[in-house]
């Protein structure tokens, strides 16, 4: 551990007698053993001088390339969905077809699975992996919208309060056998808490009764009050019901099927023979785990990854050589959360001051490399028609945050505290920026970092801060976005209070009119922005390493990696990739 | 022997030179440099080394050198404290199983083999993660965690002199024991308590640059010297000064407490002309 | 100290006998052990309320770690239930320590549903492999080292050296590790950086990406173990027996391989064993820089999710494997200077030479 003499006490040194004896070629050896490493440190930092402008023409060039790639890439992206989406009815898009049947895929994650289990499954990591082993009665696609999957079809009785879904015939589980009603009503009961136990889905603890009907062709689900997001949250899996340890060898119908797990190690899935829509094209999937995004890419470089998620800006640069780099949104939103119930917060001026002095798109250069897309309420525009695009983001304006902040009483000045969970890069990154950006419309920012579990007693469910840093994830539905600011929510960190909102919340919850609640959630975005409840930060962008050669990689609008419809172009890739 | 004494001399301003380099830059970045430690530059984000930022800029713009200039402040705080009090506590701890043997000693023992078998720096993650983050909590942890080196050296030390002739005598005349303890046999401790705590400075600075690398040290927005090498490492290819600067100022101070430590232990026992 | 005079007491008593002074000292080896495991057990079970302590103390529980902003409160249940946690906490403890070894009901991760024992067994290889690689480093260069270095005191080489050691020692772990990898893998494109082998692929390629981790970890320690024994050489330089050594014509090299080093070796053991501790504890901090699967990263990831059973189960076997170093080196200490037997039953290492 901690040694405090670096050598004996008593250091005696009287003779200096010669040892002859010893042989130059040892002598010769040990020297420059030992200065072999005092060179190499020295040369070390001179390489580095060196190396600075190789860097910097590299830097330029790799940067603005990249701007226009990520745009160019999310039309693409746009053009793509609409390819896939046929896809998923007719099969029959031109990117697929060329894709070659074989070939393994390896992909780096960075978030351990916590649980096999899907519907214990929590982190997004997990659920982004389980979306190939698992599947429910509907899916979701790559444009977000919900799809029949073991489901042929469904229809809706008792004012919308119950669905009856007509199941698809011939579906196998990855253990062989047919997927039966039983089986369905047995995970369905098991996710809403009806089995006896706890509800595992909480969205779904509000059903009253799952049963099959129709000798065993149909199946009811039946909901205590009316639910329009229902439909979303019944792609929860479907599993055999007589399967046990589901968490230690998952069984399901999905498109893959499960090999093995190592923990900090890997999970690896391969092709389901016997699946009852359209067959993967690779053999094998290995989602390889790394402790950081570091190691990934050092792997990057060296091209032993296929398919990289959640890349950074500076990274995706100098990859380019072997990958496409695949941008989209990651569905979520970064906020400076104020709590609207602190003074000096509470007074909304102060608020909007704050906001003022923001200025979002140096934030989205500085900590995404330009990745990212400024936020004016709290909903990201991957929402689709949900996301209210009449809204723009504020422009930072300094004097006109001070004027506020003289109306409210703060002439001079005024010192605020953000609390950070210190184990996110980006959010003390963010943090750091803004304490510059506020100083200049005269607000002291405090930054007090924290453990990511104090973060999570404290900051989060004790509401005890006056302003954090956070990104918030969601499930794809809008109500599952704007239902936590509705006052009563217990998720409602911010402490947003607003009627005319929570009215808003109710209606939406109340109706079945899509039009209509759409023009809610619009509303309720209108609100958030008039009333600056928090600072809207930005929408990330996830960036994908797609290795050049592989085809039919989709960003999905929520936690998916789809592996079903990616495959190899090229047949000599697809052989050594087998090798590997 | 006049020879040894010029190295040593030349060790001592060699050592000297070091630490006033890393004062110099910690006064010229807290007093003197036209940069704050947290202000966005104008040059970029990881601009190489040039005239107007002699060690370049970050991945936010800031400037490295004012951000190692101002780091130095917190390490040494930090590294001073963990010393004082790592000693403190072992001296207590160390004088009473030293002198008093027996059960106290056993527990005491004990107490530092428990410590001592424990990762120091996984203690101290520990302490932090119980007691939150701050420069008062990282003293503290840190200064637990060098408890048992010091506790174990000064118990040996003083198992020694409990043997010698006058202590006995004292002992003997009826002295009580916390006299002879502090007043008789602290003092003799004196000849290898400079290099003991000189070290120990060195190693608590690097024990503080190892807690704030892994995110347990000194927090942001003050700059600290772990926590900017943590901050390069995702960029170590692309701005490789990122991690050097930060990284060599801990080199190059530890390195200099050490050539302190070690010329000025020299030169004292020249001069005594003892042993 | 009323333990010595017991002890000689005994010796006194039983030389009387000679023909049982052999079993005397197994006697005395006997003692050695038992007062020896009353130790090791004594600072296990500290640790083990230690950590237990720390646990219950800090803030955050696994389920509120797993489930971060989606919180809510039918899912908390759920998992509570799935993960057993409402168990009061003394069972909780006795179960995280029994369950290490208990197979029928063993000890299960929280984060990675998975018994402990089996989890560490396979991450132990690779930090013990990195330990003992860097300890090889170690062994190998510090001899040629500390004999160059003592052979003219004061001289170039020495100063060179010392200067040499000095800054090694400045450098952290982690420091290293980024200036190796910048080194060996950016500039001379030599290795992968980042770059693990898992021995299934091979003995040696395993061995060769461990190498820059274990070089990282060595070489402080490495500069440590020079300086000890280079001033352990020149003290014995002009002792009387090695003047007697030479007077008889013994050559240079029998005089420093046959009695200097061989002087040196009772305080080398004590110093190698703990630089053999710390090097076990050393390789924790650089696992995190390579990102290493070896038991360091699990142990930041149970201490991060709050896993009690996982975090439990290392850090006691860390402090198992330390505490037996330590054993170790007493053991050998007593073989090569059975003169020990009665001093160590008053004193532990230290007088052997602490480091």
């Amino acid at each position: 551990m901690i040694s405090l003499s670096a050598r004996p006490n008593k250091q005696i040194e009287k003779g200096t007698a010669m040892y002859a004896s010893t042989p130059s070629y040892l002598r010769k050896a040990s020297f420059w053993l030992a200065f072999f490493l005092l060179f190499a440190f020295i040369f070390t930092s001179f390489g580095a001088s060196t190396l600075n402008v190789k860097a910097e023409g590299t830097e330029t060039s790799a940067s603005s390339e990249q701007d226009s790639k990520v745009s160019d890439s999310s039309q693409q992206d746009s053009e793509a969905d609409d390819s896939t989406e046929q896809a998923a009815e007719s099969s029959d898009s031109s990117q697929e077809r060329e894709a070659l049947r074989g070939g393994k895929v390896i992909v780096g994650i960075t978030q351990e699975p916590d649980f096999l289990d899907p519907q214990l499954a929590v982190a997004a990591g997990t659920k982004e992996i389980l979306f190939n082993l698992f599947e429910g009665l509907v899916k979701m696609n790559v444009k977000g919208e919900f799809v029949p999957c073991l489901a042929k079809s469904w229809t809706s009785e008792k004012d919308g309060r119950a669905l009856r879904f007509v199941l698809k015939d011939q579906v196998k589980f990855h253990n062989g056998e047919n997927m039966t009603a039983d089986d369905v009503v047995w995970s369905l009961r098991r996710a809403a808490g009806l089995d006896g136990g706890e509800a595992k889905i909480p969205q779904l603890a509000g059903l009253a009764d799952v049963r099959a009907e129709n000798d065993g062709k149909e199946v009811v689900v039946e909901s205590k009050e009316l639910n329009p997001d229902l439909l979303g949250f019944l792609n929860t899996a479907i599993m055999p019901r007589d399967v046990e340890k589901q968490n230690e060898h998952p069984i399901g119908t999905g498109p893959f099927e499960f090999v093995s797990y190592t923990p900090q190690v890997g999970l690896i899935m391969k092709r389901f023979e016997d699946y009852h829509g359209e067959k993967a094209f690779l053999d094998e999937v290995e989602f390889r785990t790394y402790g950081n995004m570091d190691a990934a890419y050092m792997e990057l470089m060296s091209g032993s990854i296929d398919l990289f998620p959640y890349l950074t800006e500076e990274k995706a640069g100098s990859l380019k050589d072997l990958y496409e780099i695949n941008a989209g949104g990651a569905n979520m939103v970064q906020l400076m959360a104020m709590n609207n119930e602190r003074a000096p917060l509470d007074d909304r001026r102060v608020r909007e001051a704050v906001s003022l002095a923001v200025d979002r798109d140096k934030i989205v250069e500085l900590v995404m490399g330009s990745a990212g897309t400024p936020l004016a309420s709290g909903m990201s525009p991957e929402m689709g028609r949900f996301f209210n695009d009449e809204l723009k983001p504020v422009k930072a304006d300094p004097a006109a945050a001070k004027k506020l902040l003289k109306e409210a009483g703060y002439e001079d000045g005024l010192t605020l505290t953000v609390t950070v969970p210190g184990n996110y890069l980006i959010h003390v990154d963010t943090a750091n920026i803004i304490a510059a950006q506020l100083k200049e419309a005269g607000i002291t920012l405090k930054i007090e970092t924290v453990e990511w579990g104090t973060w999570l007693e404290r900051v989060y469910a004790g509401r005890d801060y006056q302003m954090t840093i956070i990104a918030l994830t969601y499930e794809y539905t809008p109500s599952d976005v704007l239902n936590r600011f509705a006052s009563s929510a217990d998720n409602n960190f911010i402490n947003f209070k607003n009627d005319a909102y929570d009215k808003l919340v109710e209606k939406a919850a109340s109706e079945t009119e899509d039009s209509k609640r759409v023009s809610f959630f619009h509303e309720m975005q209108k609100i958030l922005a008039d009333e600056t409840a928090s600072v809207f930060i930005q929408d990330p962008m996830n960036l994908t390493a797609v290795r050049k050669g592989l085809t039919g990689y989709h960003q999905y609008p929520a936690y998916v990696q789809d592996l079903s419809t990616v495959g190899y172009t090229d047949q000599a890739l697809l052989d050594e990739s087998l090798l590997r | 022997m006049s020879e040894k004494m010029r190295h040593s001399r030349l060790e001592l301003i060699l050592s000297l030179l070091l630490l006033g380099l890393i004062v110099g830059l910690m006064i010229y970045a807290s007093a003197f440099c036209p940069f704050a430690s947290n202000e966005l530059c104008s040059a970029g984000k990881l601009a190489p080394p040039s005239a107007e930022h002699p060690m370049g800029t970050d991945h936010l713009s800031r400037s490295i050198l004012v951000r190692v200039g101002e780091g130095a402040s917190g390490t040494l705080l930090v590294a001073f404290g963990t010393v004082l009090l790592g000693a403190f506590y072992g001296l207590i701890l160390g004088a009473l199983a030293g002198y008093f043997g027996g059960w106290a000693d056993w527990l005491i023992s004990r107490f530092t083999d428990s410590l001592l078998a424990f990762p120091g720096i996984l203690m101290s993650l520990l302490v932090i993660t119980v007691l939150g983050r701050g420069i008062p909590q990282l003293i503290f942890a840190l200064g637990l965690a060098f408890t048992p080196s010091y506790a174990r050296l000064v118990r040996s030390a003083f198992r020694q002199y409990r043997g010698r002739n006058y202590i006995k005598r004292l002992e003997v005349m009826g002295t009580p024991p916390l006299r002879i303890l502090f007043v008789h046999m602290l003092p003799l401790l004196r000849s290898q308590s400079l290099n003991a705590l000189g070290i120990g400075l060195a190693n608590a600075i690097l024990a503080e640059s190892s807690m704030s690398f892994l995110g347990f040290g000194i927090q942001p927005p003050r700059p600290s010297w772990g926590s900017m090498l943590a901050e390069a490492q995702p960029y170590i290819f692309q701005a490789p000064w990122l991690a050097l600067f930060p990284g060599l100022a801990i080199v190059l101070t530890v390195f200099a407490i050490f050539l302190l430590a070690r010329s000025g232990q020299q030169l004292l026992e020249e001069r005594g002309g003892a042993r | 100290m009323e333990d010595t005079g017991q002890r000689t007491k005994q010796e006194h008593h039983l030389s009387k006998r000679p023909t049982l002074s052999w079993n005397s000292r197994r006697g005395r080896f006997l003692r050695f052990f038992l007062r020896k495991f009353r130790d090791v057990a004594a600072t296990l079970l500290l640790m083990s309320l230690l950590v237990f302590l720390v646990f219950y103390i800090i803030p955050g529980d696994p389920i509120t770690m797993m489930l971060g902003t989606d919180a809510r409160p039918e899912k908390r249940a759920a998992l509570e239930e799935e993960l057993q946690l409402h168990q009061p906490p003394l069972l909780r403890y006795w179960h995280s320590v029994e369950g290490l070894w208990n197979h029928r009901h063993p000890s299960l991760s929280l984060r990675f549903q998975k018994p402990v024992a089996e989890l560490i067994a396979s991450r132990l290889g690779v930090t013990m492999t990195l330990a003992i690689l860097a300890f090889l480093i170690v062994l190998i260069l510090c001899f040629p080292l500390a004999i160059l270095a003592s052979r003219k005191a004061g001289g170039r080489l020495d100063r060179i050296l010392s200067m040499g050691t000095h800054f090694f020692m400045a450098i952290p772990g982690f420091f290293l590790g980024i200036l190796l990898i910048l080194l060996f893998a950016f500039l001379l494109k030599l290795v992968r950086p980042g770059y693990f082998v898992p021995l299934r692929q091979g003995f040696w390629p395993y061995l060769g990406s461990l190498f820059l981790p274990a070089l990282a970890v060595a070489l402080p320690k490495l500069s440590q173990a020079v300086q000890f024994l280079r001033s352990s050489l020149i003290e014995s330089k002009n002792e009387d027996y090695v003047r007697t050594a030479r007077s008889k014509g013994a050559s240079e090299a029998r005089v420093l391989f046959h009695h200097r080093l061989r002087n040196s070796l009772l305080p080398l053991v004590t110093t190698l064993g703990l630089i053999l501790a710390e090097l076990m504890t050393g390789s924790l901090v650089v696992e995190q820089v390579f990102v290493l699967p070896g038991i360091g990263r699990l142990l930041f990831t149970a201490i991060e999710a709050r896993d009690l059973p996982l975090a439990q189960g290392i850090i006691l076997t860390i402090a198992f494997i330390v505490v037996m170093i330590n054993l170790l080196c007493d053991l050998i200490s007593r073989l090569i200077d059975p003169r020990l037997d009665s001093a160590a039953a008053t004193g532990g290492r230290e007088e052997a030479g602490d480091v």
